[in-house]
């Protein structure tokens, strides 16, 4: 059951009322079956799987909090393989094996492996990093062990997040579902809004720039030059309002419930650098991998100095690509960014001195378009199918430049050819404008802190139009999941 | 929070509203499924007694219309439109505006005969422009495609906002109901005016496919027929006809074909005109497809036409040659 969906618009409100209408003592309860019920939608018997790594990590939380000493660090140990073992086998296996006997081959050395042939189970990376997330707090003693198996299930499987996060922290969550938060009429209509906003991200921008993106990645080879370059820049804003506009519709269902889960997004195309971006974007997982992976391997490797932060950066960002799947492509996607992050520390000085000499407005813009540039750059591996095409969109993207960029103002064919139509491209480049601009003005607070600030006619004129815009330039009919959902 | 409740469905309602008017307000469309708008209106504003040629792309390029108006003397309307629409479907949609004494011509491609080409979710939506309560019954609720109707409406009006901004940008009245290229590509009896550019026979030859041995499917020929009854009872006449087929393609399918054109005489309850060799003609008079016949075939296809009309004695006048 995609957000994107008619059975979730049935179950979303169906499931709320539920909530509401049960007795205070009793709401987990009702937030727990519905969360049983949204997540057997997909597939009725994976929850097995995740109810099984659900109460391993539960069993150990209260072993590590019980323990001490080498027994307490051996519960973590166990909880961190187990964790990582499920994980591995799911998502990874193939991957793996595929990938040894490849490199055994070139050694002429003949591998062969059974393949698994298994469903992975929805939202399993998501659920892993929460997991691990719930052990170590609970091994550094920021934790306690929750005694509530039912609010620990629920924590796991609490349906606005269990799909693609927000990679929720225990000590943010867990208290949350243990107060269970009484009906205010300010969240509900707080929530809808943002719910709103991100359906609007998601059916009327993401999915029209993916219109282009599917198109030209689905055969890069019949593109090169410009047509390249938009679909390239296309895939970031395609991937960012995917991605937002579903973390906006978790977070808000889950504020339509009193509930409030981490924003994962802080206008990431507006960061002045790499390190900035990556503050900004997908903030769950990134500081997940900052607390979990890269601060302990800095500290591991703190004698190695500036070699060592370098060492843990690309190591944690290659781990971090791998993350999001089985496939060298994201490998390398992890990498560059790792590599870009190392760059960017390394040249630091020379930065802050090149940034002193230049306006204030140059500064930022440069800063602004070289992050983003980069980013886009390693998002090519992120989205294109092999490691082969990968290589083509790169090697081809400023083939004939200037003649495809002539080409694509004069011929009418050129922008039909990714698969829009002339008013089509410009209502999808006028969309991608107004929703930067908005994400602009946001930097003095929310946008519905912005909009309450303004007259009535002003307010309900918004609120309209957004609307409206979602009744008539959504994209409907290509039944898009989002994009990490496959993560 | 009763009040909050009340300002949501006002918004709501007035989202609503402004979709309702935008939908039924007339409106030019960007696409060019479009013209089954221009078409219904033709039909509606063409008073019998008439021609009426009902096909797919075939007819619509493949028909001089203004030969067999000058020919027969009668107003004649091709209801032909680009492949897509389903030929039960495409019925339907003539059926209420039959009059007495129309003369209609079905001249289906074979594979549509053969049930390949059927309305589809492409075309779906165009159905439910021109005939909501058929399509919502028909399409969306039978085949278990309710869920798409939100979506097609959206797309429906996506189209609209599309074809009514062009037209403003080009200074021309957004409000003319259909297609927003009709006016411009065809001519009074809705034949597309294009001259399609010439393709070598080499590069056409071999681009149909072979057609399946299994006979035309019993609901497509009761289709036929229920129309047949539904026309009768209007005073009108209905023939069959066969679409105008390559040389090659036509040798390459011979035995089906002869086989299919067998099969409609002796299950179809009204007349076939003339048969499928009438209607085969050499690569050159062909263009992107195998169906588009450019204009040098077309005369020369409508002038074979005329002549297998005449023969079942369709008059200028009156009389028609029903069975």
């Amino acid at each position: 059951m995609l957000f994107n969906s008619w059975k979730f618009m049935v179950f979303f409100p169906a499931a709320a009322a539920l909530y509401y209408i049960a007795p205070a003592r009793f709401r987990w309860t009702a937030l727990l079956a519905a969360s049983f019920f949204f997540y057997m939608v997909f597939n009725p018997y994976q929850i097995l799987f995740i109810l099984a790594m659900a109460a391993a990590n539960y069993g150990a939380g209260i072993l590590i909090e019980n323990a001490e000493g080498k027994t307490r660090r051996a519960y973590l140990i166990a909880a961190i393989v187990l964790d990582c073992a499920f994980l591995f086998v799911f998502k990874y296996y193939n991957f793996f094996f595929g990938s040894v006997s490849s490199v055994a081959s070139l050694f002429d050395v003949a591998l062969s492996f059974a393949a698994l042939a298994i469903i992975v189970p929805v939202g399993i990376s998501y659920i892993t990093f929460q997991l691990l997330s719930y052990s170590i707090e609970v091994y550094r003693g920021n934790q306690k062990a929750e005694r509530h198996p039912g609010i620990f299930a629920l924590s796991v499987l609490f349906f606005t997040k269990v799909l693609s996060g927000p990679i929720e922290r225990p000590g943010d969550l867990l208290p949350q579902l243990h107060a269970a938060p009484r009906a205010d009429s300010r969240d509900i209509v707080e929530g809808l809004k943002i719910m709103a906003w991100g359906f609007f991200k998601k059916v009327v921008v993401a999915d029209r720039l993916a219109i282009v993106v599917n198109q030209v990645f689905g055969d890069v080879r019949d593109y090169s030059g410009f047509s390249l370059f938009i679909a390239v820049i296309f895939f970031s804003f395609q991937l960012y309002y995917d991605f937002s506009g579903y973390t906006d519709i978790a977070v808000g269902s889950a504020r339509v419930l009193g509930y409030r889960l981490t924003q994962n997004f802080d206008r990431p195309f507006f960061a002045h650098s790499l390190t900035d971006f990556w503050r900004r974007w997908h903030v769950s997982l990134s500081t997940w991998i900052r607390d979990y992976l890269y601060t302990p391997i800095v500290l591991n490797r703190r004698y190695w100095g500036k070699a060592g932060i370098v060492f843990a950066l690309v190591v944690a960002f290659t781990l971090c690509g791998l993350w999001h799947g089985a496939s060298w492509n994201f490998v390398l996607f992890g990498f560059f960014n790792g590599v870009g992050l190392s760059l960017e520390m390394l040249v630091q000085k020379a930065r802050n001195r090149l940034n002193k000499k230049m306006p204030a407005f140059l500064e930022s813009f440069l800063n602004i378009s070289i992050t983003f540039l980069y980013f886009t750059f390693t998002l090519i591996f992120f989205r294109a199918a092999t490691a082969a095409d990968s290589w083509y969109v790169i090697t081809h993207l400023f083939s004939n430049f200037g003649q495809s960029v002539a080409a694509f103002f004069l011929d009418k064919s050129v922008v039909l050819k990714l698969g829009l139509s002339q008013f089509e491209f410009k209502l999808v480049l006028f969309l991608v404008v107004v929703v930067q601009i908005l994400e602009f003005m946001q930097r003095r607070g929310t946008l519905w802190e912005i909009i309450a600030a303004k007259p009535p006619w002003f307010r309900w004129g918004s609120y309209y139009l957004m609307l409206l815009g979602l009744a008539l330039f959504g994209v409907y009919s290509s039944k898009a999941q989002f994009i990490y959902f496959q993560f | 929070m009763k009040n909050i409740v009340l300002k949501a469905c006002s918004l709501v309602i007035a989202v609503l509203l402004t979709v309702i008017l935008l939908f039924a307000a007339p409106g030019t469309y960007e696409h060019p499924l479009a013209t089954i708008v221009n078409k219904v209106n033709l039909i509606r504003s063409t008073s019998p007694p008439r021609i009426i040629f009902v096909g797919g792309s075939e007819v619509l390029v493949g028909i001089n219309s203004e030969m067999i108006h000058r020919r027969f003397g009668r107003a004649v309307v091709n209801m032909a439109v680009y492949g897509g629409f389903g030929i039960s479907d495409m019925l339907h949609l003539i059926e209420p505006h039959v009059g007495k004494g129309d003369i209609i011509v079905i001249i289906p491609e074979y594979g549509v005969l053969k049930g390949d080409f059927d309305s589809d979710d492409f075309s779906n939506k165009w159905i439910f422009l021109q005939s909501p309560k058929y399509a919502f019954e028909k399409i969306y609720c039978l085949n278990g495609k309710l869920e798409f109707l939100v979506g097609d409406i959206s797309d429906l009006l996506q189209c609209k906002i599309e074809g009514m901004w062009g037209e403003l940008w080009k200074g021309k009245n957004p409000f003319i109901d259909g297609a927003a290229a009709y006016a411009r590509r065809s001519n009074r009896f809705g034949d597309l005016m294009k001259n399609w550019e010439f393709v070598p026979a080499e590069k056409l030859a071999g681009r149909g496919r072979l057609l399946r041995p299994d006979p035309i499917k019993p609901v497509i020929i009761r289709t036929l027929n229920d129309f047949y009854f539904a026309a009768a009872k209007r005073d009108a006449a209905v023939y069959l006809s066969f679409s105008g087929f390559p040389v090659g393609e036509y040798e390459l399918n011979r035995a089906v074909i002869e086989s299919m054109a067998d099969q409609l005489r002796k299950s179809l309850r009204f007349p076939v005109l003339g048969s499928p060799a009438d209607t085969i003609f050499p690569y050159e008079y062909f263009s992107n497809t195998i169906y588009h016949l450019r204009f040098e075939g077309r005369d020369r296809r409508t002038a074979i036409l005329a002549g297998s009309m005449e023969k079942v004695k369709i008059q200028p006048s009156g009389a028609n040659g029903r069975r």
